[in-house]
């Protein structure tokens, strides 16, 4: 099966590659042929290829801010010099975060969005990311940049979206309460129930995920709910989510946006709307073999 | 001659950095250990942060600043000539009673060190434990009261002739924050021919003082943080700064960008503004942080080892 798997890699037709095209057909039909089909029974794709993704990714990350303009460089300052670019999406701040945040870094692209929220504000970023992957960031300097090599890696290695955890052995946090890290296990614990998974952190920003991915998420909400939003989506699609371990650092300035009972009932509410929607028979993506390059 | 330099307590960034400086002007006359009683925690660390080396650093003269724990506070040491604590507000005062005791125990010469002065009502156990520390030390050096001119911090970048440092001198400033710039003065060190490119917006026009020429001693001497380009002569001058009791950061260091500090004291930053600014509220903690400015903290220091150097003579 190795030797079949690396003459595949190369171009040239031969018997092997026709005897695997055959064997492939068990996967299902080709996207040309569902595109032909039109055979999408909801407004979600349901064909994932991933031998388009590239070897050497583009990385963007997208950073959604509110008045973080003294945050910022703490947000930016272990970034790798892999990241390709770094999306601001900002609009409402009262202080000078626009500003300085374009003097940070000079591949940074700042963002008015107008529209109130952390989702609202990640949804403008992710459309505006040219990058392969795309990498979520948090503002307020609680995250370490450098961690990002580890989450390219896993996606690198064939995960479609990596999440990140603190509660992973490698990852924790100097700024999560009890009563926050409470929250977060009971509303983590329905969660996996409800889309059958494993996962140990629910909502935690730092996340990062194939560019492709984007076509089988619809991410509909505005506020700190769009974390458990966007991981049932794609636990329930069937993509490959593997969890990366995180370390959550202290904010340095200011005090969170993030308020854990009001927050906490949206992330509630977000839950019971995704399992209705899961019920009514979401469609699961099926993926092409990695690396099979028969159909482009 | 030993001497023993005790910061009792979880001391801000200013204090630590003085009992560096003092420690660094100590070695000339003999091995010095500085022992800090606080424990690095997740919340105290940045990422990229290293934890606690078995030495300060190296002294100008060569000597290593040795380290120590609460046990050598509380007498698990060998024996040294002099002791000096360093008290500040905040400072744990049981700690600096029992090791100022133990000291004297030891028939160790004491100085109390007391750079800023407690303003607020004292209580009833700050009353007991000062008049203790003033009856068991054989001198105090009391510092200057704070003036009100002490909330801009100096930073000094040495630019040279490397326009590359000049610019991203520029966009370090200009990205600073708006709540955050009224705390710095920016002082820009660039030779003759980089003067040029050094134009600002408004925003931060007025803080910014451009000095043409080669850095001086003055210059050096009134800054509070010293930042220059690892791979520039001035590099030298930014391991000064941290052994006389200010702040350094280093720019473009082959590690910067997975390492953020030295063992002593000097900070790493990439070329990048975000990682400049980081290491500059790191270096020097928060403005409010540092009440008694670098220059009067290096007179205390001054003061405190010419008191040990009388006591030397004399006895």
């Amino acid at each position: 099966m190795l030797d079949l798997i690396s003459n595949r890699a190369i171009s040239t037709p031969s018997l092997i590659d026709s005897r695997y095209r055959r064997d492939t057909s068990d996967f299902g039909p080709t996207a040309d042929e569902l595109d032909r089909e039109g055979s999408t029974h909801d407004e979600i794709p349901r064909w994932l290829d991933r031998s388009r993704r590239s070897t050497k990714p583009s990385v963007s990350v997208v950073i959604p801010t509110l008045n973080e303009s003294r945050n910022l460089p703490y947000a930016m300052w272990r970034l790798p010099d892999f990241v390709t670019e770094v999306i601001v999406v900002d609009g409402r701040s009262s202080d000078d975060t626009a500003v300085t945040a374009a003097m940070m870094r000079p591949d940074v692209r700042v963002v008015m969005e107008p529209t109130k929220g952390k989702g609202a504000a990640l949804r403008r970023g992710f459309a505006e990311a040219t990058g392969d992957i795309i990498v979520m960031l948090d503002a307020d300097g609680s995250a370490d940049g450098a961690e990002i090599q580890r989450f390219v890696d896993v996606l690198l290695a064939g995960a479609d979206f990596a999440k990140g955890s603190r509660f992973l052995p490698g990852g924790g946090s100097a700024d999560l309460t009890h009563i926050r890290s409470l929250g977060n296990q009971a509303l983590t614990g329905i969660v996996n129930l409800i889309c059958q998974t494993r996962f140990s952190d629910l909502c935690y920003g730092y996340n990062a995920f194939w560019r492709d991915c984007l076509d089988f998420v619809d991410i509909d909400v505005t506020g700190f709910e769009v974390e458990t939003r966007l991981m049932m989506m794609v636990a329930s699609s069937g993509l490959v989510m593997v969890e990366v371990p995180s370390w959550e650092y202290n904010r340095v300035h200011g005090v969170s946006n993030l308020n854990a009972v009001r927050d906490g009932l949206r992330v509630l509410r977000s839950i019971w709307e995704s399992t209705r929607e899961i019920r009514n028979g979401r469609a699961s993506v099926r993926g092409q073999p990695l690396g099979d390059h028969s159909s482009t | 001659m030993k001497s023993l330099v005790i910061v009792p307590g979880d001391a801000p960034r200013w204090v630590a950095d003085h009992a560096r400086h003092l420690a660094q002007r100590l070695t000339e006359i003999g091995r010095v250990t500085v022992v800090t009683s606080a424990r690095q925690t997740s919340r105290s660390l940045l990422p990229g942060q290293p934890g606690n080396g078995s030495v300060l650093g190296h002294s100008v003269a060569g000597y290593p600043i040795w380290t120590g724990r609460t046990s050598a506070a509380l007498g698990l040491r060998w024996s040294s000539k002099f002791t000096v604590i360093v008290l500040w507000p905040g400072a744990n005062a049981l700690l600096a009673c029992c090791a100022a005791a133990i000291a004297r125990l030891r028939r160790e010469r004491l100085i109390l060190d007391i750079p800023e002065a407690d303003t607020a009502v004292p209580t009833l156990r700050k009353k007991l434990s000062s008049r203790l520390l003033g009856w068991l030390a054989n001198d105090v050096v009391r510092g200057t009261p704070p003036s009100a001119d002490v909330s801009s911090r100096v930073v000094v970048m040495l630019c040279g002739e490397y326009d590359e440092m000049a610019r991203l001198a520029v966009r370090a400033v200009e990205g600073m924050a708006d709540s955050a710039a009224s705390g710095w003065t920016w002082r820009l060190q660039v030779d003759p021919g980089v003067s040029d490119p050094i134009d600002f917006d408004e925003r931060r026009d007025r803080q910014v003082i451009t000095d043409v020429g080669e850095p001086d001693a003055d210059l050096l001497q009134a800054a509070d943080v010293v930042v220059a380009d690892y791979d520039a002569p001035f590099a030298d001058l930014v391991r000064q700064s941290v052994l006389s009791g200010g702040a350094g950061v280093l720019v473009g260091h082959p590690v910067a960008g997975r390492v953020a500090r030295c063992h002593d004291g000097v900070w790493l930053a990439q070329r990048d503004s975000a990682a400049i600014l980081v290491a500059l509220e790191a270096s020097t903690g928060d403005a409010s942080d540092r009440p008694v400015p670098v220059a009067k903290m290096r007179e205390q220091t001054e003061r405190v080892v010419d008191v040990i150097s009388e006591m030397e003579l004399v006895g």
